[in-house]
C-alpha cells in the first residue's frame, strides 16, 4: 500500500530541491528527445539505398594526362572498357558520367511536350542525367521492371548539345510524369540547350538509381534519374564502374590498376575506391554529428542519473531515524522499498510534461533555424520520456533498497 | 577570517566524497563537451586578417536577367569577366585583387615524373599584399608583369616542397600545361581558416570554404589568355554557341574582386561608384536588373556565408543545453550536500558565524567544485579535440586549444558552478541559529 499523503508531505519539505529535479529531468528530457530525433535524421541519411549492388562496385575517376594529346578519346575509352571486362572476377565494366553518392552531377529538365520551357522542377524533384553504355545496368546491377535495356548500336560517344532518342528511366521519374500507366514507349522531351527540347522515348524503366547526392529528407523512393544511351567524354569526367563479387575484388582492384596503365595515350587514375567507400565518405558528416549527439546523450544520462542517485541518497540518510520508526511500527522492507521508489515518481512525471513543452519549443527552433526539416514526432518524444522515467527508476533503486534494510533498532539511536 | 572561510570550504568539499564526485563528474562532462565544441567554433569563426579584415570588401554587381528579380535579391556570388575587368580596371580602390580558381597540369622539372594536376588560382599581385600571404623567398610578380601577360607564378610551399625539396627555386622554371613559367615567389605555409577568400557552397550544401590554398598563383592576365578554365562557374543569360565562357561578352559569372578601402569613407565613395557603374551598365542595355551591388566587408562576407558549418552550430546548441543541465544538476547535488549539515551550519550561527559568513563559505566551496571540474573537463577538451583531429573534416588540423581557450574553460567551470552554488547558498545561510539543538 502506497502512502500517497506521506510522498506528498515528503516532496514539501523539499521545494528547491524538488524544483531542481524536475528542471533538470526536463531539460535532459527536451535534449535528449531532439537529439534521438536528430540522430534518427541522419540514421535515415545514411542507410538510403541507391538501388545498385553497391558493395560489388568498384568506381574509378580517370582524367587524361596533361601534355599527352588523346587522338580519338571514344577509342581509348571503349578500349579500356574491353580491358577491364577481360580481368578474371569482372562481372561487367561501364563508363558512366557520375555514380550514387559522388557529389554534384548533371541535370536536366523534362518535360511531356515539346513547346513548354522544360519543367524546371523544385530541387528535391530534379532529374539527374546519367550517361551509360549497354552494360550499364549490368554492371551497377539496378533492376529492370519494365521494357528493355540498350544495344549496343544505339550508345553514341556523347557530344555537346545532342540528346539521343531513347532513355531509360527510374521508377520514381516514370511514375511522377505518366502516374500509373506504363512509360515504355512514351515520350519526353529534355532540354537540349539553346532553349530547343528533343523527343525521347522512354524504352525502359528501372526499379531506382540515386542521384549523385542526397537531398535533406529524401526517401531510397525518390530518385528521380535518367539514364542516356552515351559514353561520356573525358572533358565531363569519367568514371570507369567495375562490378565483381567481394571476394574477387581486392584481386581485381590491383589488376584494373595494370589494365589501365596500358590504356593508350595513358590516363590518371585520380581515385579508386569502392562504392561503399565512396558512400562512407560522403557521409562522413552524418555520422560525425550522429555520433556526438549519441556522447551527448550518454553524458546527460550519466549526469542525470547521477543527480537524482545522489539527491536521492541524501533524502535517505537524511531520514534513516524515520524509516526505523517506519520499521518499529509495523512496515515491511516491501513496504519501505515501493514509498522510496515511488517518491520521486510524480518529480520524474512533472519533469517529463514540462520536459515535453520545453522539447517542441526546441524543436521549432531547430525547424525555424533550418536545423531540421521537421517537427520532432511523438514517437521521440515517448522513447524520450520511456528512457528518462525508467532512468530515474533505476538510479532510486540503490538508496531505496538500502532505506529497505535499515533496522527497526534504528528509531531508538540518536 | 577569509582564509578560515576558505579553509572550512575546502574542508567540507572534502567531505562526502560521493557526492563531491558527482558533482565534479557533472561539471566536468559539462565543461568537457562545451569546451570542444566552444573551441571548434572558436576555430572556424577565426577573424582570419585580425586588423585588417575591415578594411578588405567584396564585390558584387548584378548582370542577371530582370526575370526573377525582386527588391534584395542576392545578387551573383562572382562577377562577368566584363564586369570584373572594368572594375579592376579604374582602378578606384587603393588595392585590389581580380581572381579565379582553376586547377593546372605541373610538369615535373625531372622528366622521369608523370605530370599532375594542382589547384590554381590566377589574381592580380595585390592578393599577397592584400592577404598578408607570407613569403618564403622572392614576391610577387609585378604591376608590369601583370599588365604583360608575363610567364611568372608564385608557388606554394607544398608544391615548393614536393617538386624542390624545399629549396629556393626563385629563378627555376616549371612548365604549367603547354607553357612554361618563371618562378617569382614561393610562399611559406599559408593555410587561413576559413579559406576565406573564395567562399562557395554547393547546391548540395557541401563546400571547399576550410580546404588548403592553392598551390599555383599566375597572373591573371596570363591565364585568361591562356584560356584557362574557371572552376566555378554560373552562365545567367544564353551564350551564343561557340562562344567560350571566359570569353569577354560571355554571359557567365565566374570571376571575384576583392578591394581594400582603407576609411569607411572610401567604402562610401566605392559604393557610390558600383551604382553609378550600374547606372552606366543599365545605360548601355548590360544590365537589365535595377542596381543591386554589395560591397561586403570580409568580416560580413563570412557573416553572410555562414562558414561556420551548420553541424558545428548545431552541436555548439546540444553542447550548451548539456553545460546547462549539468549546472542545475550540480545546483541540486550541492543543495543536497549543504543540507546534511543543517545542524552544524546552525551551530556555527548560534556561535557567532554571520549570514555573510556562511554565504561565502559555501559559495568557495562551489568554486572549488568547478576548479576541480574545470581540470578534468580541460582533459576531456584535450581528449575530444583529439577525436575530432581524427575525423576525416577538412579543419581537422587546425582545431587546437589556444590560451585563451585554456582560460576561458576554467572561467566557465568555476562561474558555472558558483552559479549553480548560489541558491543552495542562500538556502542554508538562512538556517536557523541553533537549529540542530532543537532538532534533536
Amino acid at each position: 500500500m502506497v502512502d500517497v499523503n506521506s510522498i506528498v508531505s515528503a516532496l514539501r519539505h523539499r521545494k528547491i530541491a524538488a524544483f531542481l529535479i524536475v528542471v533538470e529531468i526536463a531539460v535532459a528530457f527536451a535534449i535528449l528527445s531532439n537529439a534521438l530525433f536528430l540522430i534518427g535524421v541522419e540514421f535515415e541519411r545514411v542507410t538510403i539505398r541507391s538501388g545498385t549492388t553497391e558493395s560489388e562496385l568498384l568506381d574509378v575517376t580517370v582524367a587524361p594526362t596533361p601534355g599527352r594529346e588523346m587522338v580519338n578519346a571514344d577509342a581509348t575509352l571503349r578500349g579500356d572498357l574491353r580491358a577491364l571486362a577481360e580481368i578474371a572476377g569482372v562481372k561487367a565494366a561501364s563508363a558512366l558520367n557520375q555514380v550514387p553518392y559522388g557529389g554534384g552531377g548533371w541535370f536536366s529538365g523534362i518535360a511531356l511536350k515539346p513547346d513548354l520551357e522544360p519543367i524546371k522542377y523544385s530541387e528535391a524533384q530534379e532529374v539527374t542525367v546519367y550517361l551509360g553504355d549497354e552494360s550499364a545496368l549490368e554492371t551497377l546491377g539496378v533492376r529492370l521492371v519494365a521494357g528493355r535495356g540498350f544495344r549496343a548500336d544505339e550508345v553514341v560517344p556523347f557530344a555537346p548539345d545532342v540528346t539521343p532518342p531513347i532513355a531509360i528511366l527510374t521508377r520514381a521519374a516514370a511514375t511522377r510524369l505518366f502516374g500509373r500507366s506504363s512509360a515504355v514507349g512514351r515520350v519526353i522531351y529534355m532540354s537540349s540547350g539553346q532553349g530547343k527540347t528533343t523527343p525521347v522515348t522512354v524504352i525502359g524503366v528501372i526499379e531506382r538509381l540515386l542521384q549523385p547526392f542526397v537531398l535533406a529528407g529524401q526517401t531510397t523512393e525518390q530518385s528521380y534519374s535518367i539514364i542516356r544511351p552515351e559514353r561520356p567524354s573525358f572533358a565531363g569526367g569519367v568514371h570507369y564502374v567495375i562490378r565483381a563479387s567481394r571476394t574477387d575484388m581486392p584481386q581485381v582492384e590491383r589488376e584494373v590498376k595494370e589494365a589501365l596503365a596500358k590504356s593508350d595515350p595513358p590516363l590518371q587514375i585520380l581515385s579508386e575506391r569502392p562504392l561503399t567507400e565512396v558512400k562512407s565518405a560522403y557521409f562522413r558528416e552524418e555520422r560525425s554529428m550522429a555520433w556526438t549527439l549519441a556522447i551527448v546523450c550518454l553524458a546527460l544520462l550519466i549526469v542525470t542519473a547521477a543527480g537524482i542517485f545522489g539527491l536521492t541518497s541524501v533524502w535517505m540518510r537524511e531520514r534513516v531515524h524515520q524509516i526505523g520508526i517506519r520499521r518499529a511500527l509495523g512496515a515491511t522492507r516491501g513496504q519501505i522499498l515501493v514509498h522510496y521508489m515511488l517518491e520521486n515518481f510524480p518529480l520524474a512525471v512533472g519533469g517529463v510534461l514540462l520536459g515535453s513543452a520545453l522539447a517542441f519549443a526546441t524543436s521549432s527552433f531547430l525547424l525555424v533555424h533550418g536545423y531540421s526539416s521537421s517537427r520532432l514526432p511523438l514517437m521521440y518524444v515517448a522513447v524520450g520520456a520511456a528512457i528518462l522515467l525508467g532512468l530515474n527508476q533505476l538510479a532510486v533503486f540503490t538508496p531505496a533498497r538500502r532505506a529497505a534494510t535499515i533496522a527497526p533498532a534504528e528509531a531508538t539511536r540518536l | 577570517m577569509l582564509s578560515y572561510d576558505i579553509e572550512i570550504a575546502l574542508r567540507g568539499f572534502g567531505r562526502d566524497k560521493v557526492m563531491t564526485a558527482l558533482m565534479v563528474m557533472a561539471v566536468a562532462l559539462g565543461i568537457g563537451a562545451s569546451m570542444t565544441v566552444l573551441t571548434v567554433f572558436h576555430v572556424l569563426s577565426g577573424d582570419p586578417l585580425p586588423g585588417k579584415s575591415q578594411t578588405l570588401f567584396y564585390v558584387q554587381v548584378d548582370p542577371e536577367p530582370v526575370r526573377e528579380y525582386y527588391p534584395g535579391v542576392e545578387p551573383a556570388s562572382r562577377l562577368t569577366r566584363f564586369d570584373a575587368d572594368a572594375l579592376y580596371a579604374s582602378g578606384r580602390a587603393s588595392r585590389q585583387a581580380i581572381m579565379y580558381g582553376g586547377s593546372v597540369a605541373v610538369h615535373s622539372p625531372n622528366p622521369k615524373d608523370i605530370p599532375f594536376y594542382a589547384n590554381a588560382r590566377y589574381t592580380s599581385p595585390d592578393f599577397f599584399s592584400m592577404f598578408e600571404t607570407p613569403f618564403r623567398y622572392g614576391q610577387a610578380w609585378s604591376a608590369a608583369a601583370e599588365r604583360d601577360r608575363e610567364n611568372v607564378m608564385v608557388i606554394g610551399k607544398t608544391l615548393n616542397d614536393r617538386l624542390f625539396g624545399g629549396r629556393n627555386s626563385v629563378g627555376r622554371t616549371l612548365q604549367i600545361n603547354d607553357t612554361v613559367f618563371r618562378i617569382v615567389g614561393v610562399l611559406d605555409a599559408w593555410r587561413p581558416v576559413p579559406k576565406f577568400y573564395d567562399l562557395y557552397r554547393g547546391s548540395n550544401g557541401q563546400s571547399s570554404n576550410y580546404s588548403e590554398t592553392e598551390d599555383v598563383f599566375l597572373p591573371y592576365s596570363t591565364a585568361i589568355g591562356m584560356g584557362l578554365k574557371p572552376n566555378i562557374v554560373l552562365c545567367v543569360g544564353r551564350r551564343p554557341s561557340g562562344m567560350q565562357e571566359t570569353d569577354l561578352a560571355a554571359p557567365c559569372t565566374w570571376a571575384q574582386l576583392w578591394v581594400q578601402l582603407n576609411t569607411p569613407n572610401e567604402a562610401q565613395r566605392y559604393h557610390a561608384y558600383l551604382e553609378s557603374y550600374s547606372d552606366a551598365q543599365r545605360a548601355a542595355g548590360r544590365f537589365e536588373r535595377p542596381n543591386n551591388v554589395r560591397l561586403r566587408s570580409l568580416p560580413q562576407y563570412l557573416d553572410f556565408n555562414n562558414v561556420v558549418p551548420r553541424n558545428v552550430r548545431l552541436q555548439l546548441l546540444f553542447a550548451f543545453a548539456f553545460l546547462f543541465l549539468c549546472l542545475v544538476n550540480t545546483g541540486a547535488l550541492i543543495l543536497a550536500k549543504f543540507l546534511l549539515r543543517s545542524a552544524e551550519i546552525g551551530t556555527r550561527r548560534a556561535l557567532g558565524a554571520s549570514r555573510r559568513a556562511i554565504f561565502a563559505q559555501h559559495l568557495v566551496e562551489s568554486a572549488t567544485i568547478g576548479l576541480v571540474g574545470g581540470f578534468f573537463g580541460l582533459g576531456l577538451t584535450v581528449m575530444g579535440l583529439w577525436v575530432v583531429r581524427q575525423q576525416p573534416v577538412q579543419y581537422a588540423d587546425v582545431v587546437v586549444l589556444d590560451w585563451s581557450m585554456l582560460a576561458l574553460t576554467f572561467a566557465l567551470a568555476i562561474s558555472s558552478s558558483t552559479i549553480a552554488g548560489l541558491l543552495p547558498a542562500w538556502r542554508v545561510c538562512r538556517v536557523t541559529p541553533a537549529f540542530g539543538f532543537k532538532d534533536r
